[in-house]
């Protein structure tokens, strides 16, 4: 690469070969690509004055020199002065052109006429025949895409074709695909976005229908329990609380002992809540020992009916309090020791009602719509699953030799 | 079915040529990259047999160019 022919390294080279990435004086170029049908399809194209080591791809009216791409930015890019230069693209050729021809599409160069150059033109008259229309019809896209300013492209290319004898002149074949890839890019993304869509939708819907699914009996037992303990927990509550707030709870004190005995989970519901009221009072106080045990374990049911699945645990904790577990004291005293900290879920209990009912009146709807059959999620990995070879039903790696014996456990897996 | 030499069109092509963007057969090869000592720098990979191709253990239809050994499936 540089400023002498990569062939002959005599003569300053001028045109720029992209197949070959080689930098050719014009005979040099001449000869290497009449030599060969293939080497003949290769794009020439002019080489960038500044560094010479790069195919042009304007050439600056303003400046009247070619510039790569690099060059052209460098040189174009800072200083509004510079900005605002006309600038043309320079086409590129295959083939075999004479200088005639070369001199016709580059207009604005006037080439040196080498003393060989000449003799070799009478000789090649060897030139391809089609020609392409669409460099001008899209060049100007080209540029505004990759340039966004002001460029003039000469028009008269297409009067001058017609006079050349019919080598292929092709503008720069890098920019051609772009234009189209941008739009076979959009069109794909296009394309792709409505397929993705209603893929998505599933995962959603089948993951709500397999938790349904495994779930189900599990959910209903819940949600029964919990209606039932719940719905009555949060009356008490609501009632307590429309007294006087969270300080009417412990505030009161004598709520009757003898509502811990836990004939029913209402009937413990209640007295747990009259009963935290009782503690703290009752660490203070020497209240009758049987009094505060039961304080304690039932405020242990109050804490845990805060949480959803505290059904099942509920229920065996009040078959503990029931028997009067003295084991519970020195656990529970532990809890209670400290300031109580009960008093956030306290409120948060009354509130969840509006998003519960919205929660299981979601459920309700997601019931109808649950699909037991079997479902293919994807048609593709059907198709894939379909073809693959199986023994026995299993799918197995091709080309393995399988003598299957499910009962013979000496295979490796 | 393999790949025909793009320029003779007579002989199955073993090379492909990235700068010519041409797959050759061998004559062909060295008719065009030898005459030439710009031709002879072309970067030139082999063809392969399409029956030699190891194919993917799963679709038994492309290619396959990744290895796993060792792997076992597991149980």
């Amino acid at each position: 690469m540089g400023y002498i022919c990569d062939f002959c390294g005599d003569q300053p080279s001028l045109v720029y070969c992209r197949s070959d990435a080689a930098c050719l004086c014009l005979s040099c170029d001449r000869n290497v690509h009449s030599a060969n049908a293939l080497s003949k399809r290769h794009s020439r194209t002019l080489l960038c004055e500044r560094c010479n080591s790069q195919p042009a791809f304007v050439r600056c009216a303003e400046e009247k020199v070619s510039l790569c791409q690099n060059c052209d930015w460098m040189g174009h890019d800072a200083s509004t002065s510079n900005s605002t230069h006309k600038r043309q693209t320079i086409n590129s050729y295959s083939g075999c052109p004479s200088s005639g021809e070369l001199s016709s599409i580059w207009s604005f160069f006037s080439q040196p006429d080498s003393a060989g150059e000449s003799a070799c033109e009478q000789e090649l008259g060897l030139m391809s025949i089609s020609e392409n229309i669409e460099n001008t019809s899209w060049d100007p896209t080209v540029n505004t895409i990759s340039h966004n300013i002001a460029v003039v492209v000469e028009v008269n290319d297409d009067c001058n074709v017609d006079k050349g004898s019919g080598w292929t002149r092709t503008s720069i074949p890098e920019h051609r695909p772009a234009p189209q890839l941008l739009d076979q890019a959009a069109g794909s993304t296009y394309t792709s976005l409505p397929k993705f869509c209603p893929q998505t939708k599933y995962p959603g819907l089948s993951e709500d229908d397999l938790y349904d699914d495994f779930n189900i009996d599990e959910v209903d037992l819940n949600l029964e329990n919990y209606e039932e303990l719940f719905g009555v927990t949060l009356n008490h509550s609501e009632e307590l609380l429309e007294n006087g707030g969270i300080d009417s709870l412990f505030g009161t004190k004598d709520m009757s002992a003898a509502d811990s005995t836990c004939q029913g989970a209402v009937a413990a519901e209640g007295s747990s809540i009259g009963l935290v009221n009782a503690i703290q009072p009752a660490c203070s106080n020497a209240a009758s020992a049987d009094s505060v045990m039961s304080n304690k374990t039932d405020s242990i049911l109050y804490f845990t009916t805060k949480h959803a699945h505290s059904s099942l645990s509920f229920s065996g904790l009040t078959g503990e309090s029931s028997a009067g577990d003295y084991q519970d004291c020195g656990a529970s005293s532990m809890l209670l020791m400290g300031e109580p900290p009960w008093c956030p879920p306290c409120t948060e209990s009354s509130i969840p009602s509006a998003t519960r009912s919205d929660a299981v009146m979601r459920y309700k709807e997601k019931k109808k719509t649950r699909k037991f059959e079997k479902r293919v999620r994807y048609a593709s990995r059907k198709a894939r699953a379909d073809v693959r070879k199986r023994v026995k039903g299993r799918f197995v790696k091709a080309g393995d030799a399988y003598d299957y014996d499910p009962l013979n456990q000496s295979r490796s897996c | 079915m393999r790949t025909i030499c793009d320029a003779c069109e007579s002989a199955a092509a073993i090379v492909f040529c990235a700068a010519d963007e041409a797959a050759l057969c061998g004559a062909c090869d060295e008719k065009v990259h030898l005459c030439n000592k710009l031709a002879g720098r072309h970067v030139r990979v082999g063809l392969a047999n399409p029956s030699d191709v190891p194919r993917c253990d799963i679709c038994e239809n492309a290619p396959g160019n990744m290895q796993f050994p060792g792997y076992k499936p597991g149980k």
